[in-house]
C-alpha cells in the first residue's frame, strides 16, 4: 500500500502538470514560436542536462553522449568502445533495481528484455535507439511522439544503466566488428581507407587517434565479454555524461531526465587524456597498398585549435571556399572536376568528417580535443594519380601563400551566413551541436556566435589565420593504389601529364596551367609503403 | 509479491494517462504549429506554417502537373523535361546568374518531378526569403530560354534517362508501367519514353503551349514552413507572384480512362548483365482519397504484412535468406494506380522465385479471408501515427514536404488530418475488404526481372 501510495501522489503531479502543459499549447497557436532555447543545468555531480525545448512540437528527441571513444580504448584492445556501446543497445537489458523504482514511476515495471523484446516493445511507438561512436565521444539517439517520450526514455535509461550483455548478441556483435576489419574495411571502401592511414600518419601510429573505431582485429579476438563489462564500469560515468533532450519536453519528462541516470558511478575523468602533437617538419608520403585501381590521394597535418578558438569559424570559412564539403563552392571541386573531370571531387576540411560518402552535411558527435587539417581527392583513373597530387599539393601551396581572393572571400562569407543557419534547422542537429559544444567547453549557440565571427570577418583576416594555420612545408601525404612503386617513380619523376579522355579540348589558360601543374616539385623528404591491412590487423 | 502487483497497476495507469494527458492534442489538428492557408485573387495557394527552426524557412513551390498528365504523342517525359528547363533562365537573369544567386545566399534549391507533381524547394535564411522568392516569382513568370539552351537541355536529360536505366530497378518500372496500362499516361514512367527524349532537341516550339498550360497561378502553390512572420512573408509573397494571371485559354488535353483490367498479365525481363533477381507484384489500386478508408487500410494492410518485422519478412528474409529486401505498398496517386510489392532475391532465392511468388498470393489470400488480429492491428496503427509525426517534424524540410505532398491530392491542410483519422479508424474487415477488392488476380501484373551473368 506504500507504495502505491507515494506512486499515485506521483501521478497526480504528472497529470496536473500535463493539463498545464497542454492548456498553455493551444495559447501559443496564435503567437509566432519562439525560437528554442538551449538551457543548461548540472543536475547531478558530473552529468550536464541539455535541454533545446520547444512546446510546439509534438514530438520528443534524447541524445545521451559520453565522452567516451575509441580514443580511450586501453592498449590492447582497440575497438572495445564500439564493441560496448553496440552490446548495451543489443545486449538487452536487466529489470531495474527498487531503490531507482521508488523514484521512477514509469520504469517501475521496466523488466528484464532480450533485444527482440525491445524492439517489439518499440514497434508501436516507431522509434529505435541509435548509437554512434567516434575518437571521443559515444551517442545513444531516439526520437518519439511527445506522448511516448516517457516510455522510450525509459527504455533508453534501461539500455545504458542495466544493461544485460547477453553472451550471444557479444559474440555476434564481435564477430561482425573482425570482418568489417578483415574484409571490407581494407578491400572495399577505398576512400574511408584512405581517411583511415592519413589520420594514422598525420597523428603517428601510436597515438589514440590512430587506429579506426572499430579496432584491430588482433585486439578484438582478445577482448572478452568481461573486458567490455569493466570498461562499460570505467567509462560509463556521470563525468562523462550529457544528456540532451529536445521538442516537445513536458516537466515530467525533464524530472526523469534529471535523475534517470543516477544510478551511474560518479567517476572523475571527463575526457580521454590525450598527447598534443605537433606538426612534424617537411613532406612525408606513404603508399598504401589496397586492391584498388583508382587513385585517391590524401593530404593533412595537425592543427593547434579547435571550435574553441575564436580563429576557428576563421579557418572554417577559408576551408570552406577551397573546398566545401561535396558542394561547387570550393575552389578545388572548381579546377580538379569542373575544369579538368578528373575525379568526383576534392574538399577540404578542419574538422573530423568521418563517412563523408554517405553523408552530405557534417555529423555531430565527432568532437575531437585536436583536430586536423585535411584535403581529400577523390579516386582518379591510375594515369593520372600523380597528376592529381601534383595539382592538389600545388593548390595547398597556393592556399597557403596567398590565400583567397577578395570576391572568393566575399562570396563564401554571404554563402556560409545564409548555409550555417540552415544545416542547423533539424532538432536533432541543433541538439547535437549544443552537445559538442559542451564538449568543447564553449558558452551559449555555437552557430549563432560562429555565424557571428565570420559575419563581422574581413578578407585580410581570413588569409592572415590561413598563413598561420596551413602548413604545406609540413603536410602528411597518403595515396591509396595497387601499384605504389608505380606511383613512386611517376611522382619522383620529372613530370607526369595529365591525360584527358579522347577527343577533349580543352582552352588555352588550362593548357598552361596543366604545364606547370605536371612538373611541380614536392619535396619528400621521407617515402614509404604500407599494406592496407596494416592498419586493421 | 505484493510489491509487484501495485507496481504493475501504476505503469498500466501511466500509459494511459499519458494518453489522458494529451487528450487535447491527439484530437487537435496533427499539424500542431501555427499554420495559416490563403489563396490569392489570381489562384495561387498558399500555405505558411511556423516551425522552430530559428532563422530558417523551408520553402516549396509544386506544380501540379507530372508524368499523368503527358497524353500527347511524342511528348512523354514533358514534365521532367520542363523541371530542367526552370533552371535556365529568364527574362531578366541568365540561368548562370540564377545558379550563382542561390550560391550567393547561401540557399540549397532543387527539384523532382513525379507522376502528378513538379516541386522547386529548398532552404534559405529568413533574411534571404525575399530574393530567393523573387527570383521564384520571376522564373514561373518570365521563363526564357533560346533553343541552343533548350538542346544543351535535352543532352541532359538524354544522360539523366541513360544513367538511370543503368539500374535494374528503373528497367523494372519502364516495363511494369507499360504492361499494366493501356491507354492512362502513368503507362510511362516519369522520364518518358527514350525516343521521345532523343526527339527533345527539336522541341523547342512545343515546350511553350505546356508552360501555359501548366505553369499558371491556379496550378501552383507556395508552402512555407519554418521560421515564418505570417504577415511579412504574405506580403512578400504577395507582391511577387500577384501579377501573375491564369491564361484565358487553357486548353487541357483529356486524360484517357483506364479500362478496368480483367485478366492477370505477366512479364519477363532479362538484361545482357549479371544482376539480382526482382520479383514484382502490382495491382490495380484506388485513387489517393481521403474519403474513404481504402488509402488507410492498403498503409495498414502493407505494414502489418509486408514490412521488416512481418511474419512473411521473417521466414522469406531472415529465416530461409531467399530475400535481400522486400516492401510494399500503393504509390500515392491522383487517378487509379498501383499497389506494388516488390521483392528482390537473393542469390539462393532466385531459384525459389516461384515460392516466393506463390507465398505473397497466400498471404494475400489470407488476408481476404481473415483481417489481422485486434493487437497488431492496433499496434501498427499507433505505429503509423507516431511513424508519421517523428518522420514530419524532425525538420521543416521534412514537414513541407509532406505538407505539399499530401496537398497535391487534396488541396487543403486538413488532408493531413483525415489521413491519419483514416488510419486510426482502419478495421479488420476494412482490410480483409480492400485485399479483395483490389489485390486480386485480375488486376495483377506480374514483372520478373534477371540477369544474365557475363561469359
Amino acid at each position: 500500500m506504500k507504495y502505491q501510495r507515494s506512486i499515485m501522489k506521483n501521478l497526480s503531479v504528472l497529470f496536473f502538470v500535463g493539463l498545464v502543459f497542454s492548456s498553455c499549447k493551444v495559447e501559443k497557436k496564435t503567437e509566432q514560436a519562439a525560437p528554442a532555447k538551449i538551457e543548461e543545468t548540472k543536475p547531478s555531480r558530473g552529468a550536464s542536462l541539455i535541454l533545446k525545448k520547444d512546446e510546439n512540437l509534438p514530438i520528443t528527441t534524447f541524445n545521451i553522449t559520453f565522452r567516451v571513444g575509441s580514443a580511450d580504448d586501453p592498449e590492447g584492445r582497440a575497438g572495445i568502445s564500439e564493441l560496448t556501446a553496440l552490446l548495451l543497445r543489443d545486449g538487452g537489458v536487466k529489470a531495474l533495481a527498487a531503490k531507482v523504482n521508488e523514484k521512477f514511476p514509469e520504469g517501475t515495471m521496466l523488466p528484464a528484455r532480450t533485444r527482440e523484446q525491445i524492439e517489439d516493445a518499440l514497434y508501436p511507438l516507431a522509434a529505435q535507439i541509435g548509437v554512434q561512436t567516434s575518437r571521443e565521444q559515444t551517442s545513444f539517439t531516439i526520437t518519439s511522439s511527445e506522448q511516448d517520450a516517457a516510455i522510450v526514455l525509459s527504455f533508453l535509461a534501461q539500455v545504458i544503466t542495466s544493461p544485460a550483455f547477453a553472451a550471444q548478441e557479444f559474440n555476434r556483435l564481435k564477430t561482425q566488428q573482425i570482418d568489417y576489419l578483415m574484409k571490407r574495411a581494407p578491400n572495399e571502401d577505398e576512400e574511408e581507407l584512405g581517411k583511415t592511414a592519413l589520420n594514422s600518419f598525420i597523428f603517428g601510429e601510436n597515438h589514440r587517434y590512430a587506429h579506426s573505431t572499430e579496432g584491430r582485429i588482433s585486439d578484438l579476438q582478445r577482448i572478452s565479454l568481461q573486458d567490455v563489462q569493466n570498461f562499460y564500469k570505467q567509462f560509463y560515468t556521470k563525468s562523462r555524461l550529457t544528456i540532451g533532450a529536445g521538442g516537445a519536453v513536458s516537466a515530467p519528462v525533464r524530472n526523469l531526465l534529471s535523475w534517470v541516470f543516477q544510478t551511474l558511478p560518479g567517476g572523475s575523468v571527463e575526457k580521454a587524456p590525450l598527447r598534443r602533437v605537433e606538426p612534424t617538419p617537411g613532406v612525408k608520403l606513404q603508399l598504401v597498398r589496397g586492391p584498388f585501381e583508382p587513385i585517391g590521394v590524401h593530404i593533412g597535418h595537425v592543427l593547434p585549435i579547435n571550435r574553441s578558438s575564436p580563429d576557428f569559424p576563421l579557418l572554417y570559412l577559408a576551408s570552406t571556399a577551397f573546398g566545401k564539403h561535396r558542394s561547387f563552392v570550393g575552389r578545388l571541386m572548381n579546377v580538379v572536376r569542373e575544369v579538368r573531370s578528373l575525379n568526383y571531387g576534392t574538399y577540404s576540411y578542419v574538422e573530423d568528417f568521418p563517412w563523408g560518402g554517405q553523408l552530405q552535411s557534417e555529423p555531430s558527435q565527432v568532437a575531437r580535443q585536436q583536430q586536423a587539417f585535411t584535403m581529400w581527392g577523390r579516386p582518379t583513373t591510375p594515369q593520372n594519380g600523380c597528376f592529381l597530387l601534383r595539382q592538389m599539393y600545388r593548390e595547398m601551396v597556393q592556399f597557403s601563400h596567398v590565400g583567397l581572393s577578395k570576391k572568393e572571400f566575399e562570396l563564401t562569407r554571404s554563402h556560409l551566413l545564409g548555409t550555417m543557419p540552415i544545416s542547423n534547422a533539424s532538432l536533432v542537429r541543433q541538439l547535437g551541436v549544443a552537445i559538442d559544444s559542451e564538449f568543447y567547453g564553449i558558452k551559449g549557440d555555437y552557430i549563432s556566435s560562429a555565424r557571428k565571427i565570420i559575419e563581422d570577418s574581413t578578407w585580410e583576416q581570413v588569409n592572415s589565420v590561413i598563413r598561420k594555420y596551413i602548413e604545406p612545408q609540413n603536410a602528411s601525404i597518403v595515396v591509396v593504389t595497387n601499384s605504389p612503386e608505380k606511383f613512386l617513380t611517376a611522382i619522383q619523376g620529372a613530370k607526369c601529364e595529365i591525360q584527358y579522355a579522347a577527343g577533349v579540348q580543352k582552352p588555352e589558360d588550362v593548357l598552361k596551367e596543366d604545364k606547370e601543374i605536371s612538373t611541380y616539385p614536392i619535396a619528400l623528404k621521407s617515402t614509404t609503403i604500407v599494406s592496407a591491412d596494416k592498419f586493421f590487423k | 509479491m505484493q510489491i509487484k502487483k501495485p507496481l504493475a497497476f501504476a505503469f498500466a495507469s501511466v500509459v494511459l494517462l499519458l494518453t489522458v494527458i494529451f487528450v487535447n492534442r491527439s484530437n487537435a489538428s496533427i499539424l500542431s504549429l501555427p499554420h495559416k492557408t490563403v489563396k490569392l485573387q489570381n489562384g495561387l495557394q498558399i500555405v505558411l506554417v511556423n516551425y522552430p527552426s530559428p532563422g530558417v524557412i523551408s520553402y516549396q513551390l509544386p506544380v501540379h502537373v507530372g508524368s499523368g498528365n503527358e497524353v500527347e504523342k511524342g511528348k512523354s517525359g514533358f514534365a521532367h523535361f520542363f523541371e530542367h528547363l526552370m533552371f535556365r533562365g529568364t527574362k531578366n537573369m541568365t540561368g548562370k546568374e540564377f545558379g550563382q544567386l542561390y550560391v550567393r545566399l547561401g540557399v540549397e534549391n532543387n527539384a523532382w518531378t513525379w507522376y502528378d507533381m513538379t516541386n522547386y524547394h529548398g532552404m534559405t535564411s529568413t533574411q534571404n526569403l525575399r530574393e530567393v522568392l523573387e527570383a521564384e516569382a520571376d522564373r514561373f513568370m518570365n521563363l526564357y530560354f533560346d533553343e541552343t539552351q533548350l538542346r544543351d537541355e535535352s543532352g541532359a536529360v538524354r544522360g539523366e534517362y541513360d544513367k538511370s536505366m543503368a539500374d535494374p530497378d528503373s528497367v523494372l518500372e519502364e516495363k511494369l508501367r507499360e504492361v499494366a496500362f493501356k491507354v492512362h499516361p502513368y503507362g510511362h514512367t516519369t522520364l518518358g519514353y527514350k525516343e521521345d527524349i532523343l526527339a527533345y532537341p527539336e522541341r523547342y516550339q512545343d515546350v511553350w503551349p505546356f508552360f501555359r498550360r501548366y505553369y499558371r497561378p491556379s496550378n501552383v502553390k507556395v508552402v512555407l514552413v519554418g521560421d515564418v512572420d505570417f504577415e511579412r512573408d504574405l506580403q512578400i509573397i504577395e507582391k511577387a507572384f500577384s501579377k501573375w494571371k491564369d491564361p484565358e485559354n487553357l486548353d487541357l488535353p483529356t486524360i484517357p480512362v483506364e479500362p478496368e483490367q480483367t485478366e492477370a498479365r505477366e512479364k519477363e525481363v532479362k538484361l545482357d548483365k549479371d544482376t539480382q533477381m526482382r520479383l514484382t507484384l502490382a495491382y490495380k489500386s484506388p485513387a489517393f482519397s481521403t474519403q474513404t478508408r481504402d488509402t488507410a487500410a492498403l498503409r495498414v494492410l502493407s505494414e502489418i504484412y509486408f514490412s521488416d518485422t512481418s511474419e512473411f519478412q521473417r521466414e522469406y528474409k531472415y529465416a530461409k535468406a531467399y530475400l535481400d529486401s522486400a516492401s510494399a505498398g500503393a504509390l500515392d496517386s491522383v487517378f487509379p494506380g498501383l499497389f506494388q510489392i516488390d521483392l528482390k532475391l537473393t542469390s539462393q532465392g532466385e531459384a525459389k522465385a516461384k515460392e516466393v511468388q506463390n507465398a505473397v498470393e497466400k498471404v494475400l489470400d489470407a488476408i481476404a479471408h481473415e483481417g489481422p488480429s485486434p493487437e497488431k492491428l492496433k499496434a501498427t496503427q499507433r505505429r503509423l501515427k507516431n511513424e508519421a509525426l517523428i518522420s514530419w517534424f524532425g525538420d521543416p524540410e521534412q514537414l513541407a514536404s509532406k505538407i505539399t505532398w499530401y496537398m497535391n491530392y487534396e488541396p487543403e491542410t486538413e488532408v493531413l488530418d483525415r489521413y491519419i483519422e483514416n488510419i486510426q479508424n482502419v478495421t479488420a474487415n476494412d482490410i480483409s475488404d480492400v485485399a479483395k477488392k483490389y489485390l486480386v488476380d485480375s488486376r495483377k501484373t506480374v514483372i520478373s526481372l534477371r540477369g544474365e551473368k557475363p561469359l
